[in-house]
């Protein structure tokens, strides 16, 4: 809450009301002296002194705060442009990634028709040459490209 | 008066330790990659030698289409890892 507060006041005021404010706190302290010489005011010295012991504090402190503020925008600004640049050529990788994946695809896919093609054309000479496959090798073939994680994997 | 010059300087130096909070955002994985690889295709109960044919065609079809997306999702990770680290 305290922090929220000073950050408030810090972006709300410019900069420069924060050293005014000391020097007039220096100002007001040096001459709070001259209060004791005017007899009306001379009971309110301490007053006047604690309240530009104070003005001179705030003034500093918001002084420093605002100078890293300063800084700290600045931290933010080249952050956030480094990572819009990183954030582009990571959209660009994925998009690269993604074209290469789907043209690697369609050339697998390609290839695959084509073979199922050569296969159509020998269909009728390969079934009689070889007529009656041995149920073990259908068999052989399917356990072997059975997932073994099948079962585990529910 | 030297300790109002330490006071000073401490106040000057305000919340000068705050991390800055800016982060990247996580990247979107290419959409290509998000689908699972299958499982290989079953022989139907057959005596043809040009239906298993066909079955172990599809089936390294199918393992080539994997293998692209695992090396693509490894090209992938690699790229985000390598841009990512360049932003710190």
């Amino acid at each position: 809450m305290f922090s929220w507060l000073i950050e408030v006041f810090i972006f709300l005021l410019p900069t420069w009301v924060w050293p005014c404010m000391a020097v007039l706190g220096i100002a007001g302290y040096a001459l709070s002296g001259l209060l004791a010489t005017v007899p009306q005011l001379k009971g309110h010295g301490l007053a006047v002194k604690l309240a530009c012991a104070a003005m001179i504090f705030i003034g500093i402190f918001m002084y420093g705060g605002a100078g890293v503020a300063e800084i700290y925008q600045a931290r933010v600004q080249e952050l956030q442009n480094k990572i819009a640049v990183a954030e582009q050529a990571s959209k660009d990788a994925t998009h690269e990634v993604q074209t290469r994946v789907v043209t690697h695809t369609k050339i697998i896919r390609k290839t695959k028709t084509e073979y199922l093609n050569r296969i159509q054309v020998v269909e009728k000479q390969l079934d009689a040459e070889c007529p009656g496959l041995a149920l073990d090798v259908v068999d052989i073939l399917n356990k072997a490209a059975r997932n073994p994680f099948s079962d585990y994997n529910q | 008066m030297r300790i109002s010059y330490i006071i000073s300087t401490l106040m000057l130096a305000a919340c000068a330790s705050d991390p800055v909070a800016v982060k990247m955002s996580f990247p979107e994985a290419p959409a290509a990659l998000m689908t699972n690889c299958e499982d290989l295709k079953q022989t139907p109960g057959t005596q043809k030698l040009s239906e298993v044919l066909s079955v172990v065609v599809e089936n390294y079809s199918q393992y080539y289409e994997c293998k692209n997306r695992a090396d693509a999702w490894k090209a992938w990770y690699d790229n985000q890892k390598k841009i990512n680290q360049s932003v710190k």
